[in-house]
């Protein structure tokens, strides 16, 4: 990740970091360590350095008249030395005195964890070097106080100068931010660093631990490629501050030079994935998002190649990386503000967090930023906002999804209650045409029962009067009885239209109702014994009709052969049948003979009690007849003659009427 | 002079309101017969019948519902508003029910039924005049199926919990009537099964008629509330 804060600051202030270079000075500056009220001294100033192409160079041969001649000092003043990719070694001599009359300790450190190799020579009390070598590639016992920078105590005898050399060879970049302390200062500002940096991985540590649990609770991929990308961007930021090499993996060389490159292509392709889930780029840009997995692809590659040659691949990797930011930053700004997606604009927010403490660094990493405990941990801070930022924006997501999740239920039921709707219109048609079918049905049956009945009996009745009427053999008072009787067959007709609500006794009493007026100046007594007898639900018009005009006919039989005083009309149940007997004190008949003979009279009630399941039966002597019609309680069509007659009229109507206000067919 | 003003006074005065000439002429032949009945005024119309009824109000008021220029039934409501002694009868060809009861929720007391035998008919007119009133086993029916309906749920336990519904109600006599009626029995055997007379239970049924007509009247009241028409 060093890398991206070079490339970024070569990106945006090339003009500024070109003129850096290092000049050649006459003389080396002199410090003297015991300057009054002195914490930190930068010592860029006072190096004399000399660059060693070959590094071939020993302390020895920098010490010899010719070399040592060659070293030179830089010029501006400047806090970090900065040499980028270099492949040099670079020899840098200083001066310290100390005109006190007391041996002073100090505190020299290289402010920059990434230097594969540092030697220093410092010479001892004989005037013979002493060296120390350590570094990034060495490991971590080797440094002389342990600390993620490098640090060498320095102890310089009272009213002496001393020469130090330092010896710096780097795999991947070169920065020399150097500086002297005193060991108090230099002990509170490290303890201070350390409680900063713990700071930031333990909050990276608890983002981590929360969002890995809310994948294993919600198994959303996001939360996981989100801690994966927070692991790998930790670990970067720990390898390159330094921490890494300090707490994590001590005694490795090899690892510890290459790791920060490693990593840093790990985080970037991590980084990728994780936008690629949270932006949902598959189906949103879909061809930025196969450029997405194929840099994804190249930092897994690019991975490979810092372990086989991180000398190789360094170059190239800081162009890529460059491609890379920028590539995020496009696809964020892409997806923020032309396909107005809110999370890419909570994305390229905590992006960019990141991306300015990554210049800061930068910039103090190239003098233009002091350093402070803001510069200082501008990465850190950019980080952890970024973080911070993303998780939020997972939080988002969350809700997002769970409204969508809510939105979609509603649309589902909307869905569903309109092909409810729609199968309840469905039923509502079809229902509406079978009832039409059925009324249709229930018209023509009608139609067919009143055309049968007024052939039967009133158009007959009519025309044998016309008849008799035309050839004068019939009187007035003849034909006006013949007429009554078709009235009365008409309001027969017409009452076996009103609703009789299965009551058996109700239409006797109609029947009774309509013919009384017959029976007066007869001299016929009717005795009306009727008791009462269950419902019967099948007593539609048809079969009420049926009845009405068996007992109607069996009345005007007795009024016209009997010769009866008595007519006696009772109902009862026997058997689970309704029995209702018609008895006259009459003078009787044959019944066998009739019902053989010609009289269609009987016929005509048999045919009727067969088609409603009723049975008839006549009982006749000498004392009067009886006439006992028995009816079923419950219709059983399978015993009734005509199959028509299976169908209920009743429930083929259109609505049960109210006789008040419902629609109710009236005839007459 | 004297006599003859008691004979005018007792004579039972008709009128009439029928387009149909057949039956205005059945009625009269029937009435020449009867001493006791004196047709008074004929209309043939609806506007007709309204005018008469701005003169001496009648004993007896027949009125065909089907006239040509509207219903009878607006004839037989102004009657009962402006002749409220006024028996007022329905002419009807088969005693269809339907009609009966709006005739009789109207102020009718009772109907005649147009194919009856003179003889019939003055005895038809008689008897409302002298306070009874006809009816069918399906008038009886509908009447009774009228007044149970619509049944608040306290009704059943006879404590009504709906005050705001004035309800008519049938006396246990009334209802005991009008079943038998339904079952087929007449006046006469009604009678002798309750141990009353025969001109008391026709005079139950004219009650019940009353008693229709205020029902129907509450109960429109009742419906106009419910839709608003009315505070």
């Amino acid at each position: 990740m060093k890398r991206a804060i070079r490339v970024f600051c070569l990106s945006l202030g090339a003009l500024i970091l070109l003129p850096w270079s290092v000049q050649a000075m006459a003389t080396d500056r002199v410090l003297d360590a015991r300057q009054p009220g002195q914490g930190a001294a930068s010592l860029t100033e006072y190096f004399a350095i000399l660059e060693d192409p070959g590094q071939a160079l020993t302390l020895a041969d920098v010490q010899k008249p010719d070399v040592a001649a060659r070293f030179a000092t830089v010029r501006p003043p400047a806090e970090v030395l900065n040499y980028r990719s270099t492949r040099s070694a670079y020899w840098l001599r200083l001066t310290l005195r100390n005109a006190s009359g007391q041996p002073v300790k100090q505190m020299l450190e290289i402010g920059y964890p990434l230097l594969s190799y540092i030697e220093l020579h410092q010479p001892a009390a004989d005037g013979r070097y002493q060296s120390v070598a350590t570094g990034a590639a060495k490991p971590f016992f080797t440094r002389p106080y342990p600390n993620r920078f490098f640090v060498f105590p320095l102890v310089l005898p009272a009213r002496s100068d001393q020469v130090v050399y330092l010896r710096i060879r780097s795999t991947i970049v070169m920065q020399i931010p150097a500086r002297l302390w005193e060991p108090e200062a230099y002990a509170a500002m490290a303890r201070d660093d350390y409680v900063t940096q713990a700071w930031y991985f333990g909050m990276v540590t608890a983002l981590l631990l929360f969002n890995l649990l809310l994948f294993i609770a919600l198994r959303d991929g996001v939360y996981l490629s989100y801690v994966v990308f927070g692991i790998c961007m930790a670990l970067t930021t720990s390898a390159g501050n330094g921490w890494g090499k300090e707490f994590i993996w001590p005694d490795t060389t090899w690892w510890s030079d290459i790791a920060v490159s490693v990593l840093g292509a790990y985080t970037y392709a991590a980084l990728l994935a994780f936008m690629r889930r949270l932006l949902g780029t598959r189906e949103l840009v879909p061809r930025l998002d196969r450029l997405i997995q194929a840099f994804i692809g190249i930092h897994l590659l690019l991975s490979v190649g810092f372990a086989v040659s991180i000398e190789t691949f360094t170059a190239p990797s800081s162009q890529i990386g460059l491609a890379t930011l920028l590539l995020i930053l496009f696809v964020g700004i892409y997806c923020a503000f032309v396909k107005k997606q809110r999370m890419a604009t909570f994305f390229v927010i905590a992006y960019s967090l990141w991306v300015s403490g990554v210049l800061v660094v930068g910039l103090r990493g190239y003098g233009v930023l002091p350093p402070n405990a803001f510069t200082m941990n501008g990465w850190q801070l950019g980080s952890v906002f970024e973080m911070l930022l993303l998780a939020f924006a997972l939080a988002y997501r969350f809700n997002m999804i769970r409204r969508k999740a809510a939105d979609d239920v509603q649309q589902a039921n909307a869905g569903l209650e309109a092909r409810l709707q729609a199968r309840e219109a469905e039923l509502t048609r079809s229902y509406k045409l079978l009832r039409e079918i059925e009324l249709r049905q229930s018209l023509y049956q009608e139609r067919q029962r009143l055309m049968q009945d007024m052939h039967d009996g009133l158009g007959s009745s009519l025309t044998s009067a016309l008849r008799m009427a035309e050839h004068g053999r019939m009187d007035k008072d003849k034909i006006a009885l013949v007429i009554r009787g078709c009235i009365d067959d008409l309001k027969l007709a017409i009452d076996s239209y009103e609703v009789v609500d299965a009551d058996l006794l109700l239409l006797l009493a109609t029947l009774r109702f309509r013919l009384e007026p017959r029976l007066e100046g007869t001299g016929i007594a009717m005795r009306w014994e009727v008791q009462a007898v269950p419902p019967m639900d099948w007593l539609n018009p048809r079969n009420a009709l049926h009845i009405l005009r068996i007992l109607q006919e069996a009345i005007t039989n007795i009024m016209r052969h009997a010769e009866a005083t008595e007519i006696r009309v009772a109902t009862g149940v026997r058997d689970g049948r309704v029995l209702v007997t018609i008895t006259d004190n009459g003078k009787g008949f044959q019944v066998k003979q009739a019902q053989n003979g010609n009289g269609k009279g009987l016929a005509n009630q048999m045919r009727r009690a067969q088609a409603i399941g009723a049975e008839i039966a006549w009982e006749s002597g000498e004392a009067g007849t009886t006439l006992t019609l028995s009816l079923p309680v419950v219709f059983q069509a399978d015993k009734a003659g005509a199959a028509l007659a299976s169908v209920p009229l009743g429930s083929l109507s259109p609505a049960s009427p109210t006789p008040w206000l419902g629609v109710r067919p009236i005839v007459g | 002079m004297r006599s003859n003003t008691s004979l005018e006074q007792s004579l039972i005065h008709v009128v009439l309101v029928e387009d149909d000439v057949n039956f205005q002429d059945a009625l009269i032949a029937a009435i020449e017969t009867a001493p006791d009945i004196a047709l008074r005024a004929m209309a043939s119309s609806r506007a007709q019948g309204l005018r008469l009824l701005e003169q001496t109000p009648a004993d007896v008021l027949l009125v065909d519902l089907g006239l040509p220029d509207g219903s009878g039934i607006d004839v037989i409501r102004a009657a009962h508003e402006r002749w409220p002694t006024c028996n007022i009868m329905v002419c009807t060809t088969f005693g269809d029910e339907m009609h009966v009861l709006q005739s009789i929720e109207a102020g009718a007391a009772g109907y005649l039924l147009k194919d009856s035998a003179p003889q019939n008919m003055v005895n038809e007119i008689r008897s409302l005049h002298g306070g009874g009133s006809p009816i069918s086993p399906q008038i009886a029916r509908k009447i009774l199926t009228r007044f149970r309906q619509p049944v608040p749920s306290g009704a059943i336990l006879g404590e009504p919990r709906e005050p705001a519904k004035p309800r008519v109600a049938l006396s246990d006599k009334e209802q005991e009537v009008l079943e038998c009626i339904t079952k087929g029995f007449t006046s006469r055997e009604i009678a002798a099964l309750m141990s009353v007379s025969n001109h008391t239970v026709i005079t139950f049924v004219r009650r019940i008629y009353a008693k229709l007509e205020v029902h129907s009247k509450t109960e429109a009241v009742y419906e106009a509330r419910n839709q608003g028409l009315l505070p």
